[in-house]
């Protein structure tokens, strides 16, 4: 399988504040990696780095095998970065139907037949697509967000925590809805979250991240829950 | 005229349709040049006092064009071509000022923008000089039913209206429009659906400068120019634009509907009467400290509320 994202050896924070430190992913084609880790030790910024919403001060990004380190956020998307925002993750005064325009603004002449795909994707955004995306649910919200997303067309996708702040019943949901466009869209998927059983479920590869640094990278299939855990708790960096 | 004037003060209902009409003429003026601070706020988030400055730039530009010896065109092409030219120097400011601040504060962008209403304000003199100008406007009285007003009035009313919805039609009809609410809404999702957040800033800059410049040369025409019109304008404008949600641009025409009235009405009502049996009215000149008012009382009540939530 070929790389096709790939951090390398990236320092990235936010103004003066260092978030990661040396780090180094790649993400292959075909697969869903997960970036675990405890709360705060940067895994929405390793999305947000891929996107180019932070400072990076050391390292390189490369999609493609092309550089994109000094590239733009909006350039990013153009070329297939498709990212889902933990938080804040719709244009909340806006309807559902203009949110899904703006998810289509780079490709707006396809953008009638692609808002079927959507709709078919998620019934539920279909039936409020005259309402304003701030009064959604927080499921809802994450389908729809997840849908403008999909109408950039995008070559990854990069979601950033899917479960958080869902009921039960919601994160089934919306990871069934994940695995069902990874496997009819082939998209690879870079999928930082919290909820690790179901992040081990439905992934290939995990990465955790301890204090801004790769403590470990190895199959899904071959992680030990316990040896995760201690990670999560004592932070320090172990290799498998 | 003079007998309907006299008339008008002696009959409150038609004393009470030309305040109104004094009400929405006032409103028109302030709301043009107010919507540009609300779209510089929704997406930059702070408040740009540069602004009122660069409305009396595009008096004066209007007032160049259209009376500089061997140009003298038209007043409505000058103030066109002064919107063009205002719109283009808001950008040029954003270039050299504000594109290389956007990380800081709101606070410090708002006194960068003390700074740059300053530079302006030094500048206009320095050029212009401190002499009032005033432009040569044609314009007739109209009385009707027992109302008065102008042909002038008629046209920054009229003007207003047809801005307003030009704007509502490019904001909320156009993909352009639409991607630059989206920007509002939420910069960082915005610019990570491929929308060009900075050529979009650089659009609006150029809308509200052109808005500032078509606002202000209303003004000047109804009023006359000079550098320090910016202090007639600047409270008018920052109160409506606080009361109708710093961010909210439609809100602005609220909050300037809302001031205009309430400044108007507030100076015709006999207070003294009311309360003390002898006549009473708040004088006129007192009329910018109801803006002050309005403004603190709107700051308070959102204070309030914005406590309450906390707790």
């Amino acid at each position: 399988m070929t790389e096709i994202l790939s951090l390398n050896n990236v320092t990235a924070g936010y103004g003066l504040i260092t978030v990661l430190n040396d780090l180094s992913i790649s993400l292959r084609s075909g697969e869903i990696l997960a970036v675990l880790g405890a709360n705060g030790c940067g895994k929405s910024t390793v999305l947000k780095t891929a996107m180019g919403l932070t400072r990076v001060t050391e390292g390189a990004l490369t999609l493609e095998g092309q550089q994109i380190t000094q590239m733009p956020a909006h350039e990013r998307a153009a070329r297939g970065l498709g990212y889902v925002p933990q938080n804040r993750n719709v244009f909340s005064d806006m309807t559902v139907m203009d949110n899904l325009r703006m998810g289509a603004f780079l490709r707006p002449k396809q953008f009638a037949r692609e808002l079927e795909e959507v709709f078919n994707l998620f019934p539920r955004i279909k039936e409020r697509r005259n309402e304003k995306a701030g009064n959604l649910s927080g499921g809802e919200r994450r389908m729809l967000s997840i849908g403008l997303t999909l109408l950039l067309k995008p070559k990854i996708l990069l979601l950033d925590e899917p479960s958080s702040d869902l009921s039960p019943a919601m994160v089934d949901r919306v990871f069934q809805s994940i695995c069902e466009i990874h496997e009819t869209l082939s998209i690879p998927i870079l999928l930082v979250e919290q909820n690790v059983n179901k992040a081990l479920e439905i992934s290939k590869r995990v990465c955790v991240l301890v204090r801004g640094r790769q403590a470990l990278d190895a199959a899904a299939s071959d992680i030990d829950t316990k040896h995760l855990h201690a990670l999560f708790m004592d932070g320090g960096v172990r290799t498998s | 005229m003079a007998v309907d004037f006299v008339f008008s003060f002696q009959c409150p209902e038609y004393f009470v349709l030309q305040v109104t009409i004094n009400s929405i003429i006032y409103a028109s003026e302030i709301a043009v040049i107010a919507v540009g601070v609300s779209l510089c706020y929704s997406i930059l988030r702070f408040a740009n006092f540069a602004h009122i400055q660069l409305a009396i730039v595009g008096g004066y530009l209007a007032y160049s064009f259209a009376t500089i010896p061997g140009l003298t065109l038209p007043l409505p092409l000058a103030v066109f071509l002064a919107a063009i030219a205002t719109g283009l120097i808001a950008v040029l400011i954003d270039i050299i000022v504000f594109s290389r601040i956007r990380h800081i504060s709101a606070e410090g962008k708002m006194i960068v923008s003390w700074g740059v209403a300053l530079f302006i304000r030094s500048m206009l003199a320095a050029i212009y000089g401190g002499s009032a100008k005033v432009f040569d406007v044609p314009t007739e009285v109209i009385v009707c039913q027992g109302g008065i007003f102008t042909t002038l009035d008629i046209t920054v009313v009229g003007v207003t209206l047809l801005l307003m919805v030009l704007l509502h039609v490019f904001l909320f009809r156009t993909r352009t429009g639409s991607a630059l609410r989206a920007l509002a809404s939420n910069y960082e999702l915005a610019v990570t659906r491929g929308i060009p957040g900075d050529r979009l800033i650089r659009l609006m800059w150029f809308l509200s400068g052109a808005l500032a410049a078509i606002g202000g040369s209303l003004f000047a025409m109804q009023t006359r120019l000079q550098p320090s019109l910016d202090l007639v304008i600047l409270l008018p404008v920052f109160a409506a634009v606080t009361i109708g949600g710093m961010s909210n641009v439609f809100g602005a025409v609220i909050g300037a509907i809302v001031l205009s009235f309430a400044q108007n009405f507030l100076i015709w009502i006999d207070f003294g009467s009311l309360f003390f049996g002898e006549p009473w009215h708040i004088p006129t000149q007192l009329r910018d400290y109801i803006a002050v008012l309005a403004l603190l009382l709107v700051l308070l009540l959102k204070s309030s509320r914005a406590g309450g939530e906390k707790k």
